[in-house]
């Protein structure tokens, strides 16, 4: 007789999860919060909070999707203590963590720019670009609107351009 | 580069550089640990957050400024608004107050009426925050109006102020407990005498190191209601609250429960310059409407035509444009430029169709000024500008 395996338990389930999201979210987080040990932290929350609504998870979005937006939420209420604005959140290329393999100049310089954005601009870009969010998920994860969505792109794109370009110029002389 | 591209360009730039943040091979184990309620492997404080929570007391001890003006006093401010130094040199000292029956008092210090504007300032005192804590569950039967997961860190946080130690408890997931909150808060728009209400351009307030809460407000005026001085009136509103967190879910009950008016008179500064564009293309017109004054240079710009409503259509059924796979080129807001360099706006209201109430830093030099608007796909359209001309200098009576 054939054995029929059941649905994943509340503990598989988030196992399953922790092991094929945690690098992306963390990822996502050091971009917010400039700090890897906190961007640890903010991951743990992200699978606890994950953990406890698992029963409100609904697959009309995807996991990576609905833990982005759990992730980018967390990250937001710890930069909003009043403790982390008065850290300073300055990145460096010396800050980065030493890269698993080489990387090329240009994608180093690339990371830096987005992490550098003002927060707003860097909440959109982070789902949008690095989490493959649309922006409707975006605008729903964040709370605001998709023409916000759309304004706060368009602004980090024009800051990434100037800042790329300002690069290469540097380069060049 | 569309949508897709960028994506793969920037996954691939941040996966390649942030290759080497080491992901934790426990991090199952300690989930699984911390919502279970076990104590063990719990993560330590880390270096950043230690030094996080000294700094916040310091930043707490810091922050008192006594016999300052109110705008003077935000205007030292983290991240403060460019304006509220000007608000400080202008606004005029009103300093009237009101002390409710349950011991809360309010102050307005200053107000400032320019063009269609009113700033005002204002000081809370007394029993503004009053919170109580109980471990178990609430002793009565509540209809809980908001029902939503909350953010439980709280065991990385202390605090010296015992009303936010309180907080952290509460929050701290790790028992049923209750909360009762009563407090004050000025969230309500400023009146006129007749219950006209002005809409909120900015709304700031914040606690003090000694429990009093300062904050200001940016009001429109509306165009029927200007006048040489206006009567008008701050609403604080009493509330009361009862939460209650049973591990997974946080209950709020909440209840208005009196509001207390405070009138004040403001004379209006007609010292402004005003200045006036237009630009027309093929798909609408827009008109622009700026003044200058001792606190900013502000105004709007509205735009008509044909494409305003197409791209109005095209943000309130977003999904259905999606869905068909056609974009929508639409302006975002707009930008103004001077000598070449854009200014970055200090508050800004675009709609949906392309108008925008925008307000920049007051400057003295107003030539050469132009708006030239945002597309959400084409950025900027230097041949859509619109050149600010000076039209009027009207001089205070």
């Amino acid at each position: 007789m054939k054995a029929v395996k059941g649905p994943d338990s509340p503990d598989e389930r988030i196992e399953k999860m922790v092991i094929q999201y945690q690098t992306p979210l963390l990822r996502l987080c050091y971009a917010y919060l400039h700090d890897a040990e906190l961007a640890r932290d903010a991951v743990q929350e992200t699978f606890i909070k994950a953990y406890r609504n698992l029963d409100k998870y609904r697959e009309t979005a995807s996991e990576r999707t609905w833990l982005s937006r759990i992730a980018i939420n967390t990250c937001k209420d710890m930069s909003r203590t009043g403790w982390f604005r008065h850290v300073d959140r300055n990145i460096t290329p010396d800050m980065l963590p030493e890269p698993a393999k080489p990387v090329e100049p240009e994608d180093r310089e690339l990371t830096m720019e987005i992490m550098k954005l003002p927060a707003k601009m860097r909440e959109a870009a982070l789902l949008c670009w690095l989490q493959g969010m649309t922006y409707n998920e975006a605008a729903d994860a964040l709370g605001i609107s998709l023409q916000a969505i759309g304004n706060r792109l368009n602004r980090a794109r024009k800051k990434l351009r100037e800042a790329m370009e300002r690069s290469e110029a540097y380069e060049s002389a | 580069m569309n949508l897709h591209e960028e994506q793969e360009c920037v996954q691939k730039a941040m996966n390649n550089t942030l290759s080497g943040l080491q992901a934790d091979p426990w991090l199952v184990r300690r989930v699984l640990v911390n919502v279970k309620g076990e104590t063990m492997m719990g993560r330590k404080l880390s270096a950043s957050m230690v030094i996080a929570i000294v700094l916040i007391i310091l930043s707490i001890t810091a922050a008192v400024a006594a016999g300052l003006g109110l705008f003077e006093k935000l205007s030292k401010g983290e991240n403060a608004d460019v304006r509220l130094k000007p608000l400080s040199e202008n606004a005029e000292k009103i300093a009237v107050k009101a002390t409710t029956d349950s011991g809360v008092t309010v102050e307005i210090d200053e107000a400032y009426y320019e063009g269609n504007r009113v700033f005002v300032s204002f000081r809370m005192t007394g029993n503004v925050d009053f919170t109580e804590v109980y471990d178990g569950v609430p002793d009565r039967e509540y209809e809980w109006g908001e029902e939503r997961e909350d953010y439980i860190m709280a065991e990385y946080y202390t605090s010296d102020d015992e009303i936010i130690q309180q907080k952290i408890d509460m929050m701290d997931g790790k028992g049923q407990r209750w909360m009762v909150s009563r407090g004050a808060t000025p969230n309500e728009p400023v009146y006129f005498m007749d219950g006209t209400f002005m809409q909120n351009h900015q709304s700031v307030f914040q606690r003090q190191e000694d429990g009093s809460w300062i904050g200001w407000k940016e009001c429109a005026v509306p165009d029927d209601k200007a006048a040489e001085s206006l009567t008008l009136k701050l609403k604080l509103t009493e509330y009361d609250s009862v939460s209650f967190q049973d591990y997974t879910t946080f209950h709020e009950y909440f209840e208005d429960i009196k509001e207390t008016e405070i009138p004040f008179t403001v004379v209006r500064n007609d010292n402004l310059i005003r200045l006036e564009g237009s630009t027309r293309t093929e798909t609408y017109e827009a008109k622009a409407e700026f003044t200058c004054g001792q606190i900013d240079l502000q105004g709007n710009v509205t735009v008509s035509g044909e494409a305003p409503e197409e791209w109005a259509d095209y943000w309130d059924h977003f999904e259905k444009y999606q869905e068909t796979g056609k974009d929508m080129d639409s302006i975002m807001t707009w930008i103004l430029i001077k000598d070449g360099e854009e200014i970055e706006a200090v508050n800004e209201e675009p709609d949906l169709r392309g108008s925008a109430w925008l307000a920049f830093e007051r400057m003295d030099d107003l030539e050469g000024l132009s708006l030239v608007p945002l597309y959400s796909d084409t950025w900027i359209h230097m041949e859509e500008a619109i050149p600010l001309t000076v039209v009027t200098e009207t001089a205070a009576e």
